[in-house]
C-alpha cells in the first residue's frame, strides 16, 4: 500500500470515527422524538452514516460498507416517515453504530467481522418485522440446569442487553440448610446480600426439592469472584450461562470454576506472574491491552490470567492435553468484553463466544475449521478485540500453532514492556502514570483546534520572532534601555503564547458528559427506572488530561446515582414523589476551578446506615463516630475499606469503591463533596483545577537545593523563632511535632526524607543571616543571650534548640496534615510539570520535576509520597487523639477562643481575642510620632492613634526595639492600634478566666497560656480608659428613656460576665439565665420587664434555637426581639436561627457590633 | 568491498580506565552541561537530572553501573544523550575519545571470561591498534534496575 493510500485511509478512519462519535446521542434523541421526527436530526444521522458508507465503498472496506448501507436504509425509511423509530430499531441502530466504530478502530480486521445478524436485523426492521422472534417463539427464554430442568425465564432482549453491558448471567445454588440456616442467614438476608453485589433477576427465589434454592443473578465476572469468597459457595453451586448468540434458546449453564480465580488472588502479588506466557497478538493494541492488564491487574487482569495460571504458560495452555478433565475457562474482560472459552474432555463440546457489546451472533461454532473467522468479534471502540479473540481458539488441533507462532514477533517487546512496568511499580501497579497511559488508549491522539486559535498562534509566533530580532539587535548594541523594552515585550508575548497554547489543550467537558446519555438510558431500562436526565454546562472547557481521566470517576458516580440513588417508580410513588426520577449533571466555573455536580432526587444517603456500616467495618471507632457531624459521616463512604465492593475495581466503574473515585479525583488535583438529604436526593460536587500542566507552587530550599511544593497541598507556612523552638517543637518518640493552635502537628525534616546527612539548619555563618535573625527577635536579644544560644547550638540536641528560626511548610496529604521543615522558604511560582524518567519512577516522594527560571531542574515533592515514605500515617492516629482531646476539652469548657499572644515588656505576656483584631502591622520604632501626649503613626495616609498598654494598665513599660507591632482594631468606625514589642503566637484557649486577681479596667482577667500567666486584654476597655470621651454616644441615648432590660441566656460563665459587663456599661439592666430551659422560666417570670433577649446557641438542656422557637410560639412575646449570639458562624446555624424566629444573629466576640445591634433592637 | 551496511560508527569514550564504544546511531547528542540537579533517594547510578531544552533527562553514571570507583566531577566529563524507550537518558562518561568507523565483521564476541551482571552490558569487543574497545549494549544497561 502506498503512502498516499495509507494517508487517505487514515483520513477516512479519523473522519468516520468523528462522524460516529456524535451519532450516538443523535440516535438517542431520535428515540425520544418518537413519531415527531426532527428533520435536521435524522438528516444529520443519515449524513454521518452515509459518509461512512461512501468512504468504505471507495476504499474497499466491504463489511463496513455493507453494515452502514443497511443502517442507512433504515434511517432513510425513518426520514421518509415510513418507519417510526421504536426501542427495537433504536437498539439495533445503536448496536450498528457501536459495531461500525469498533470496525473502524480495527480496519484490518473489519472484513472478518461478522455482521450478518446485524444486517439481517436491520433488514427486518426495514420490512417492519420484529427481530425478537429469533430467541424463542414465545418471546421469553426459559433457562435451567441440565439436571433440574427449566428454572426461570427472561426476555432474550434483556439477556442480550446484560451481555452488552459486560454482565454475565449466573445461577447460584444454595443449600437451605448448610448454606443458609447453618450460617445464620435467612432467605431474605441472603437476597439482600446478593442484591448488594449483583442484580437479582427476580426477587422470587427458585426453591425446589432437595433443600435447594436457586438465585439467578446478573453480575460481572469481577463481582463474581467476590461472590465466591463472600458467600463461600463451592464450585458446583455456581453456574454461568454460556450464551449462544446464534440461538439464545440453546444457551446453557455450566459450572463456574472458582479455584482459578482464587488461585489468582493468591498469586497476584508476584509481579512477574508469567506475563510473557500470555499469548499476544501482533497488533499494536495488544500492547495497550497488556498495559491495561499490567496497570490494573486487580480488575481486568485476574480473569485474563486465570488461563495462564491454570496451565503455567501460554504454550502449555494452548497445547493443553485434551485428556485434562478439568474445564478451562478463560475470560477476558476488558471493560465490556467477555469471551468465554470452554474445553471439556479435550473435545470441544460447546465452545461459546460471548460477543461483546454488539450482541452479534458469531458464526456457528460447531465447525472448528471456521475458528479463524470466529475470532473476529467486533469489539467496542478502543477495545483490543483481536488480542482477546486470538487467544480464543476453539479448535483444539490448531491450538499449538496458531496464536503462539503468529504472535511470536511481538512478544518479546510487549513482554519486556510489562516487565518494565511491573519492575517500575512493584506492588503498586495502579498508579497515576499507568492509569493515564492506559487511559490514553481510549482517546484519540489527534486534537481539533479552532482555526482562530491557530491564527492567533501564528501571529504570536510572528511576534516572537520579531521580538527575538529586536532583542538580538539591542543586545549587540548593548542598549540597556532598549533591552529592557524588548524583554518586557518578550514577557508579554510568551505569556500570551502560553495562554493560547494552553487553550488548544482545553476541551469541552461535553465530550465526556454526552456518553452518559447512553449509560443512563441503558441502565434505567435495565433497572426499570424512569429517569429524566439533564446535562448542563457541556461547553465548560477543561484540560485534555483531565478530560481523559475524569470519565471513570464520573461514570461511577452517575451509575451510583442511578443504581443506589434513584428509586424505582413504585417506590417513588409510595414515597409521594413523581415516578420520573431526576438526574442532573452539570459543569460550571467557580473561582478558577471547574465544579462538576451530579445530583439526583432519589433516596439520599441515610447517615445512620453509613454509621452502622462504618462501625461494622471498623473504619472508625464509636467514640469518634459519635462526635462526627452527619456530613462527616456521609463522607466516610470515601474511606478505603468502606465499600463492600472494595476488592473489585473495574475500569468502567462497576463495583468500584468510592475510595477509588476519591483517589482518582485526588490524582487529578480534584476534591469531592457530598450533600444528601434522606428521601430527597444526593448531590456530589467534584471540584477540579482547570489544568494540570502548569501549577502554582511554593519553592523551598534545603541544603541550597530547590524543591517545589504544589500549592494545592499547602495549608500554611509557620516560622518558629529561635526563642520558641524549644518551647514549641517537641519530640514524641522518634518523631518531631509542633504545637500549633492546640493541635500537635507531626513534622518531618526534608533533610531526613532526602537522606542528607550533614544537615545545616540555616547555619548562621554569614552576617546577613544573623541580622535577619535579629530582626525576627526584635533585637531584644542581648550579647549574653547570644552566647547562650551559641551554647545551645553546640549542645547535643541542637536540632531543637536551633539558633535560627525553623521554617515549616504545613501541607495536607488527603485528610491528613503534617509539616515539612525546610531551610528556606522561597518564592511562589507557576511551574511547568515535567515527568521524571524511567530510572526515577521507583523513587517515591517526587511528583515530577520542573525547570526554574535559571534553567536548572528542580524536583516537585509529592507530599503524599513523602508522608508515606516517612511513615507518617501512623501518626495520624496520634493526631486524631490530639484532636479528640481538644474537642472534648472544648466541649467540657463550652468554648475556646483564638487569642493572639503578645509581649510588651520582656517576659510579660498578654492575650488579645483574635476576633477583635483587624490586622497586625510591624513598623520601625522611629515612625512613631508624638503629637501632644498622644502617640500616632502615619499609616495609609492617615494618622493612626496608638495606645501603649503601660499607659492603661499597671505594668512594665514596653521593651524598646527597632520595630513595634501594631495590633489594629476598630473603634467607632475608626482604626486604632495597641503597641506591642513582640508577637508570640496564636493559640486556642479555653475561657476559664480568673477575673479577680488582676482586676483592673482594660483587663478581662488572667489565664495561663503557654505556661505563663497571661493577661487577657479588653482592647475596648483600654481605649475607653485612655480616651474616655469616645464612649459618649450610646449612653446619651439611654439616659433619655427608662432603663431597658435584657434577658441574657448563656451557659459559659466567662461570656455571661463579659457580656453583662458590656451591657451594663451601656446602662442596661441584665437578667441572666444559664440555659434555654431556665431562660424560658425567667422570661415568664419577668414577662413585663424584658425588652430584649440575647441568647447563646449551644447550651445544655435546651439550646438557644429551641428556646427561640418556643418563645415565638407564644403570641404575647411577638414584640420581643431575640438576638442569637454564638461563637459559631456557620451558615447552617444562621439559617436554623432565622427559621426559629430570631431577629439577629451575631458572632459573640464582636463587642462593637454587639453594642450596636443591641441598641438598634431596643430603639425599634 | 565495503558496503555501507557493513560499517558501523562507534563513539569511543572512557569510563574509568575502560575504553568503551557505542553505536553512534543510538546517540542523540553529546552534552557538556554538568550542572545536574541531584535526586535524593534515587538509585545510586542516577547521578541526577538535567534540563535538556525543556526536557528532564535522568543522568546515569556509567562508573557506578560498571562498579568502578567514583571520582570528583571534572571538566572533561561528558553526557551522552541516548534515546531509550520514549525518553532521553544521559550517560555520564569520563571523557569522549573519538568517533571511529569499524567493519562489522571485525567486531568480536565479548570474552567468555566476563561474567556476572555486567556481562549483559557488553555487546562485543573491538580490537583497535593497541587498545581494546568494549562495545556496550545500551538498552541492557539502561534496562537493568538494580
Amino acid at each position: 500500500m502506498s503512502d498516499k493510500d495509507e494517508k487517505r485511509i487514515q483520513l477516512y478512519l479519523e473522519d468516520s470515527r468523528e462522524q460516529l462519535d456524535g451519532i450516538e446521542n443523535d440516535i438517542l434523541l431520535l428515540e425520544k422524538s418518537e413519531s415527531e421526527v426532527d428533520e435536521d436530526l435524522i438528516n444529520r444521522i443519515f449524513r454521518s452514516i452515509h459518509s461512512v458508507k461512501g468512504g468504505a465503498g471507495f476504499l474497499g472496506f466491504k463489511a463496513i460498507g455493507k453494515l452502514s448501507h443497511a443502517a442507512e436504509d433504515v434511517l432513510n425509511e425513518i426520514r421518509n416517515n415510513n418507519l417510526i423509530p421504536n426501542r427495537e430499531s433504536i437498539n439495533t441502530l445503536l448496536t450498528a453504530s457501536d459495531t461500525l466504530k469498533s470496525m473502524l478502530d480495527n480496519p484490518d480486521e473489519s472484513e472478518q467481522a461478522d455482521i450478518s445478524q446485524l444486517v439481517t436485523n436491520l433488514q427486518r426492521i426495514l420490512r417492519g418485522e420484529s427481530i425478537e422472534e429469533e430467541g424463542s417463539a414465545e418471546g421469553a427464554l426459559t433457562l435451567g440446569l441440565p439436571d433440574q430442568g427449566d428454572l426461570f425465564s427472561l426476555q432474550p432482549e434483556d439477556l442480550l442487553r446484560y451481555q452488552d453491558d459486560g454482565f454475565n448471567l449466573y445461577l447460584l445454588e444454595f443449600d437451605t440448610v448448610t448454606d443458609i440456616e447453618e450460617k445464620g442467614k435467612s432467605k431474605e438476608s441472603l437476597a439482600e446480600e446478593l442484591e448488594s453485589i449483583a442484580y437479582l433477576i427476580d426477587q422470587t427465589t427458585l426453591e425446589i426439592a432437595d433443600r435447594k434454592l436457586y438465585y439467578p443473578l446478573i453480575a460481572t465476572v469481577l463481582s463474581e469472584i467476590l461472590t465466591l469468597r463472600y458467600l463461600g459457595l463451592g464450585p458446583d453451586q455456581i453456574h454461568i450461562l454460556a450464551v449462544n448468540p446464534g440461538d439464545l434458546s440453546q444457551s446453557q449453564f455450566f459450572p463456574y470454576h472458582p479455584d482459578d480465580s482464587l488461585e489468582f488472588q493468591k498469586q497476584l502479588p508476584d509481579p512477574s506472574l508469567e506475563m510473557s506466557a500470555f499469548p499476544l497478538s501482533p497488533s499494536p493494541e495488544s500492547e495497550n491491552f497488556i498495559e491495561n492488564l499490567a496497570a490494573a491487574p486487580e480488575d481486568s487482569a485476574p480473569a485474563a490470567f486465570e488461563s495462564s495460571l491454570e496451565s503455567g504458560s501460554a504454550n502449555s495452555f494452548l497445547s493443553d492435553e485434551p485428556s485434562s478433565q478439568e474445564m478451562v475457562q478463560t475470560q477476558f474482560i476488558n471493560d465490556e468484553e467477555i469471551l468465554t472459552l470452554e474445553k471439556r474432555d479435550g473435545a470441544l463440546t460447546n465452545p461459546v463466544t460471548q460477543a461483546s457489546n454488539t450482541s452479534l451472533p458469531t458464526p456457528s461454532i460447531e465447525m472448528p475449521q471456521k475458528s479463524e473467522t470466529l475470532d473476529q468479534n467486533p469489539a467496542p471502540a478502543g477495545m483490543p478485540a483481536e488480542s482477546a479473540s486470538e487467544a480464543i481458539n476453539p479448535n483444539p488441533v490448531e491450538k499449538e500453532t496458531l496464536p503462539v507462532e503468529s504472535n511470536t514477533p511481538s512478544r518479546p517487546q510487549a513482554s519486556s514492556y510489562i516487565n518494565q512496568r511491573n519492575a517500575a511499580k512493584p506492588g503498586k501497579p495502579n498508579t497515576k502514570e499507568s492509569d493515564s497511559s492506559s487511559k490514553k488508549d481510549h482517546v484519540s491522539s489527534t486534537i481539533r483546534v479552532n482555526v482562530d486559535i491557530l491564527d492567533d498562534l501564528m501571529n504570536l509566533a510572528g511576534e516572537l520572532v520579531l521580538t527575538r530580532n529586536q532583542l538580538n539587535q539591542t543586545v549587540s548594541l548593548w542598549d540597556k534601555y532598549a533591552i529592557e523594552i524588548a524583554s518586557q515585550r518578550l514577557d508579554s508575548v510568551t505569556s500570551e503564547l502560553q495562554e493560547t497554547i494552553m487553550s488548544t489543550r482545553m476541551q469541552p467537558i461535553g465530550t465526556v458528559f454526552n456518553k452518559f446519555q447512553r449509560v443512563v438510558r441503558d441502565m434505567s431500562k435495565r433497572l426499570n427506572k424512569i429517569i429524566d436526565f439533564t446535562i448542563e454546562g457541556e461547553e465548560v472547557d477543561l484540560d485534555k488530561t483531565i478530560i481523559e481521566n475524569i470519565g471513570d470517576p464520573l461514570t461511577h458516580l452517575v451509575r451510583n446515582a442511578i443504581d443506589h440513588g434513584l428509586e424505582t417508580p413504585e417506590v417513588r410513588r409510595s414515597a409521594g414523589k413523581l415516578e420520573t426520577g431526576k438526574l442532573y449533571l452539570s459543569a460550571r466555573h467557580e473561582a478558577g476551578h471547574v465544579v462538576i455536580e451530579i445530583m439526583d432526587d432519589g433516596a439520599g444517603i441515610d447517615s445512620s446506615v453509613i454509621r452502622e456500616k462504618a462501625l461494622e467495618k471498623g473504619v472508625v471507632d464509636k467514640a469518634r463516630l459519635d462526635e462526627m457531624s452527619e456530613k462527616d459521616i456521609n463522607k466516610l463512604i470515601f474511606t478505603p475499606g468502606f465499600s463492600t465492593a472494595k476488592e473489585v475495581s473495574d475500569i468502567s466503574g462497576r463495583g468500584v469503591g468510592m475510595d477509588v473515585v476519591m483517589t482518582n479525583l485526588n490524582q487529578l488535583g480534584g476534591t469531592i463533596d457530598i450533600d444528601t438529604v434522606v428521601g430527597q436526593g444526593t448531590s456530589f460536587k467534584v471540584k477540579l483545577p482547570l489544568t494540570l500542566a502548569i501549577i502554582p507552587s511554593l519553592l523551598v530550599q534545603v541544603n541550597k537545593e530547590n524543591f517545589a511544593i504544589p500549592q494545592v497541598n499547602l495549608v500554611e507556612l509557620v516560622r518558629v523563632p529561635p526563642a520558641q523552638v524549644k518551647q514549641r517543637l517537641e519530640r514524641v518518640g522518634d518523631s518531631i511535632v509542633i504545637r500549633l493552635r492546640g493541635t500537635l502537628l507531626p513534622l518531618i525534616r526534608l533533610h531526613d526524607f532526602l537522606g542528607i546527612q550533614e544537615a545545616v539548619v540555616v547555619h548562621p555563618s554569614s552576617e546577613e543571616e544573623i541580622s535577619e535573625r535579629r530582626e525576627n527577635l526584635l533585637d531584644r536579644r542581648s550579647e549574653e543571650d547570644s552566647k547562650k544560644y551559641q551554647k545551645l547550638r553546640l549542645g547535643e540536641d541542637r536540632r531543637f534548640h536551633s539558633a535560627s528560626s525553623v521554617n515549616i511548610v504545613v501541607v495536607s496529604a488527603g485528610e491528613f496534615r503534617y509539616g515539612i521543615i525546610v531551610d528556606t522558604l522561597m518564592d511562589s511560582e507557576e511551574i511547568v510539570v515535567k515527568p521524571l524518567g524511567y530510572h526515577l519512577r521507583e523513587c517515591a516522594g517526587y511528583a515530577g520535576a520542573t525547570i526554574l527560571g535559571d534553567g536548572s531542574a528542580a524536583l516537585i515533592l509529592d507530599v503524599m509520597g513523602v508522608a508515606n515514605f516517612m511513615e507518617l500515617g501512623s501518626q495520624e492516629s496520634h493526631e486524631r487523639e490530639q484532636k479528640d482531646r481538644l474537642r472534648k476539652a472544648q466541649q467540657a469548657v463550652g468554648n475556646t477562643q483564638d487569642v493572639l499572644i503578645i509581649e510588651n515588656a520582656k517576659s510579660e505576656q498578654f492575650a488579645v481575642q483574635l476576633a477583635f483584631i483587624h490586622r497586625i502591622e510591624r513598623i520601625p520604632s522611629d515612625r512613631i510620632q508624638q503629637v501632644g501626649n498622644k502617640n500616632v503613626a502615619q499609616y495609609r495616609g492617615e494618622a493612626l492613634r496608638l495606645f501603649s498598654l503601660e499607659d492603661a494598665l499597671d505594668i512594665k513599660p514596653r521593651a524598646e526595639g527597632k520595630y513595634v507591632y501594631l495590633i489594629i482594631f476598630s473603634m467607632h468606625d475608626k482604626e486604632v492600634a495597641i503597641m506591642a514589642s513582640g508577637i508570640v503566637d496564636i493559640v486556642g484557649v479555653d475561657m476559664e478566666v480568673d477575673r479577680v486577681t488582676f482586676q483592673q479596667p482594660g483587663v478581662v482577667g488572667s489565664t495561663i497560656i503557654l505556661d505563663r500567666i497571661t493577661l487577657l486584654i479588653d482592647v475596648f476597655g483600654i481605649a475607653k480608659k485612655l480616651v474616655p470621651e469616645w464612649e459618649q454616644t450610646h449612653e446619651e441615648f439611654l439616659s433619655t428613656g427608662p432603663q431597658k432590660t435584657v434577658l441574657m441566656v448563656e451557659d459559659t460563665p466567662f461570656f455571661r460576665d463579659h457580656i453583662r459587663d458590656i451591657l451594663e456599661s451601656q446602662g442596661l439592666a441584665v437578667i441572666e439565665a444559664v440555659d434555654g430551659m431556665q431562660g424560658l422560666d425567667v422570661l415568664y417570670e419577668n414577662r413585663d420587664k424584658v425588652d430584649l433577649i440575647l441568647t447563646d446557641v449551644e447550651m445544655p438542656n435546651m439550646d438557644g434555637v429551641e428556646m427561640t422557637r418556643r418563645i415565638r410560639e407564644d403570641p404575647q412575646f411577638n414584640h420581643l426581639k431575640i438576638v442569637i449570639l454564638t461563637s459559631l458562624s456557620a451558615q447552617e446555624d444562621r439559617n436554623r436561627a432565622e427559621e426559629a424566629g430570631a431577629d439577629e444573629y451575631l458572632v459573640k466576640i464582636d463587642q462593637e457590633l454587639l453594642i450596636k445591634t443591641t441598641m438598634n433592637c431596643l430603639k425599634k | 568491498m565495503k558496503t555501507l551496511a557493513s560499517i558501523k560508527e562507534l563513539v569511543l569514550f572512557n569510563v574509568d580506565e575502560m575504553l568503551c564504544g557505542i553505536d553512534i546511531s543510538h546517540v542523540q547528542e553529546i552534552n557538556k552541561n554538568l550542572d545536574f540537579t541531584e535526586v535524593y533517594r534515587a538509585p545510586d547510578f542516577v547521578k541526577g537530572v538535567l534540563n535538556l531544552r525543556g526536557q528532564i533527562v535522568s543522568i546515569i553514571d556509567l562508573r557506578v553501573k560498571f562498579k568502578r570507583p567514583a571520582v570528583e566531577m571534572h571538566k572533561a566529563m561528558r553526557v551522552i544523550i541516548v534515546q531509550f524507550n520514549d525518553e532521553k537518558v544521559g550517560l555520564l562518561v569520563d571523557e569522549i575519545k573519538d568517533v571511529i568507523e569499524v567493519e562489522n565483521e571485525r567486531l568480536e564476541q565479548a570474552g567468555s571470561n566476563i561474567h556476572g551482571v555486567q556481562a549483559a552490558f557488553f555487546a562485543g569487543m573491538y580490537k583497535m591498534n593497541e587498545d581494546l574497545v568494549v562495545i556496550l549494549d545500551i538498552l541492557e544497561i539502561l534496562k537493568a534496575h538494580e
